[in-house]
């Protein structure tokens, strides 16, 4: 509901959704860097 | 100035008596093992575990517990920040105060989930009761307790052998948060409100003031408001968890954080207490206690040198104030001849500091503040004297090793571990071990990465700062003093340190998301080797101890630890010191102007 009401006092805007994608970017290329690591550990 | 010193013994002395206990504890907690807190906090525990749908008895591999540490990390973040944008929709903001703005929401959330808890924005004016308890608070917790998880799986990766599993992830979480943050947290924050420090859920109250006072307009001033909020349950965990955002903006120079000499003297050594406890936690889990003295010895040596210089630097005064007279000599005043208190002074360097509490004590603070990554401060570091203000950032600049964040500091230093056997192991040609793990290339890379993303980070940064000027318009100071603001701001955050030097205006977007992201990677990029290098290690033998195996226990490793600390960390950054304090001393010891 806060969302909703936040949305239509137009206080979200596209600047929030490019902060959490920001975010999720950040966590999603950390997250394979995993896979990196573990190639480089061999067996 | 006796006093203080004795303050000074006292401290250390109770440091060092409380890491052995407190060790102990925390080693039980990790290992499962039975607490004296076990019948009141099982059951909580279980309760915990049974609706999060966890196994405790399910260990993960390095990569599981990453993915867990990294996903849950996330989620604080984004509850963090949807809290911070919402929080004039919700409850407890007896103020009405209004939604942190995007990118200060950003950078504030960024901050507090890497336990870096750099602040852009001023707690008293910007947040609610329910974003400084929902929001910081509880980020205090789980940051912490995300850092001492860490922490335990790189141990459990040494002490193991020829395994894949390091740990559940969500069972250290919850143990560290539940057995060892929260209980002291409780009595530290009952310690404080004793003391004075204001835990409130009442709107801010106005006050009358004694002396109205004429404001320029001509009209008379004669009401002040006072913030007040739920503030000692969130310094109790800033201080214990290494966090160190205030909940006012003044930080642990504010009377309603700092009230009194005791508040002080439990801050400063609740700063240290886990971070210096935890070393006996690893020598235990290692099945050495040697080994984690060894590592207590090396942060201690440091530490005290870094003392003494930012003591000597702040208690000997600012020579340009001396030439023009002004007396900066300690007097213990003469209440018994009846000449008034006020003659009294602690002397020194007394710009930005806290009259009661002096220049010794703002001096131990600061060391200890940025010897750990906690960022509290009771004095504004800007106005230390050039070298006292080197002090901290050069303890920061260490890579936050010197008993650094809680477990963030240690698994820190574990990297510089194993460069300094690495190192050792080709001066007498040897495969490096270290606790009877062969150290290889994996490991090296691993610790490498650990040690140069800060260097990378706080240079990078301060260099696209300084060459921007939208950058450079936010610093107040010009010259040397201007530079070292900038490289402190990227240092902290690079570190995740998170105090500030002051006079930089870093509520700017470009500051807010550039420090913000820079806090991440400080964080996880770091974090993220460290597992690496545990599921490396808990897969190998253990080599049996020869006549060539180096002891990495005695004082000869410790020296030596020390010295590649030193060489490794902060000589890197010691062209940009001397474009900032260095050149700012020599300016002011030669009478010139900055």
């Amino acid at each position: 509901l806060a969302i909703v009401e936040l949305r239509e006092a137009e206080k979200v805007d596209m600047i929030d959704l490019g902060f959490l994608f920001l975010a999720f970017l950040f966590f999603a290329i950390t997250l394979t860097t995993l896979e990196l690591y573990e190639k480089l550990m061999g067996k | 100035m006796i006093r203080e010193w004795l303050q000074v013994l006292l401290y250390i002395g109770l440091l060092l008596l409380l890491v052995r206990p407190l060790g102990a504890y925390m080693a039980r907690v990790y290992q499962g093992e039975p607490t004296f807190l076990a019948s009141l906090l099982k059951p909580l525990e279980k309760w915990i575990y049974r609706i999060s749908a966890i196994d405790p008895q399910a260990e993960m591999d390095w990569k599981a517990y990453a993915t867990a540490m990294l996903v849950f990390n996330l989620a604080g973040l984004l509850a963090l920040y949807g809290l911070l944008r919402l929080q004039h929709f919700l409850p407890l903001n007896p103020q009405g105060i209004g939604a942190l703005p995007a990118d200060t929401a950003f950078n504030a959330a960024a901050s507090f989930a890497s336990n870096t808890n750099w602040q852009s924005y001023s707690g008293e004016a910007n947040l609610s009761y329910l974003s400084q308890m929902l929001g910081m608070g509880v980020q205090n917790f789980l940051s912490a307790a995300t850092g001492m998880a860490v922490l335990v799986a790189l141990v459990r990766g040494l002490a193991r052998q020829s395994q894949s599993k390091i740990g559940n992830f969500w069972v250290d979480l919850v143990r560290g948060t539940l057995y060892i943050l929260l209980p002291l947290a409780f009595i530290l924050a009952l310690a404080l409100v004793s003391q004075g420090v204001v835990q409130t859920f009442r709107p801010y109250p106005q006050a009358t003031l004694l002396q109205a006072l004429r404001l320029p307009d001509g009209s008379l001033l004669t009401n002040q408001t006072l913030a007040v909020g739920p503030a000692a349950s969130q310094v109790a965990i800033k201080q214990l968890g290494t966090n160190g955002g205030g909940f006012f903006n003044a930080n642990s120079a504010h009377p309603f954080e700092n009230p009194t000499p005791l508040t002080n003297f439990l801050e400063t050594l609740a700063i240290l207490l886990i971070p210096a406890a935890l070393t006996h936690t690893f020598g235990l889990m290692v099945g050495d206690v040697r080994q984690g003295r060894g590592l207590l010895a090396v942060m201690g040596v440091i530490f005290l040198g870094m003392l003494a210089l930012a003591v000597w630097a702040e208690t000997s005064g600012n020579p340009l104030l001396a030439q023009m007279g002004v007396d900066q000599r300690p007097s213990e005043g003469q209440a018994a001849t009846g000449q008034p208190a006020a003659i009294s002074q602690p002397g020194g360097n007394m710009e930005g500091k806290e009259v009661r509490i002096g220049p010794l004590a703002s001096a131990l603070w600061a060391t200890a503040t940025t010897a750990a990554s906690n960022g509290s401060v009771n004095s504004m570091l800007d106005s230390f004297t050039p070298l006292g203000g080197a002090v901290p950032l050069a303890l920061i600049l260490f890579g936050e090793v010197i008993f650094g964040g809680v477990g963030s500091g240690l698994y820190g230093l574990l990297a510089f571990v194993i460069v300094a056997v690495f190192i050792a192991g080709l001066m007498v040609g040897r495969t490096p071990e270290y606790l009877g793990k062969k150290v290889e290339a994996f490991e090296m890379k691993m610790a490498s990465l650990m040690i140069l993303i800060p260097l990378a980070l706080v240079l990078l940064g301060a260099a696209l700062a300084v060459s921007l000027p939208a950058a450079r318009s936010a610093v107040l100071n010009p010259g040397p003093h201007g530079f070292s603001e900038i490289l402190y701001a990227f240092a902290s955050a690079g570190n995740n340190n998170g105090s500030a030097f002051a006079g930089l205006n870093a509520n700017t977007p470009f500051y807010n998301i550039v420090l913000g992201v820079v806090m991440l990677f400080a964080r996880y990029w770091l974090a993220v080797p460290a597992l690496a290098i545990a599921g490396s290690l808990v897969r190998k033998k253990k080599v049996p101890t020869g006549a060539g195996t180096l002891p990495t226990h005695t004082p000869l490793f410790v020296a030596w630890l020390i010295a590649v600390v030193v060489l490794v960390g902060v000589l890197t950054f010691l062209p940009a010191l001397a474009l900032g304090p260095i050149a700012e001393q020599l300016l002011m010891a030669a009478g010139g102007g900055i």
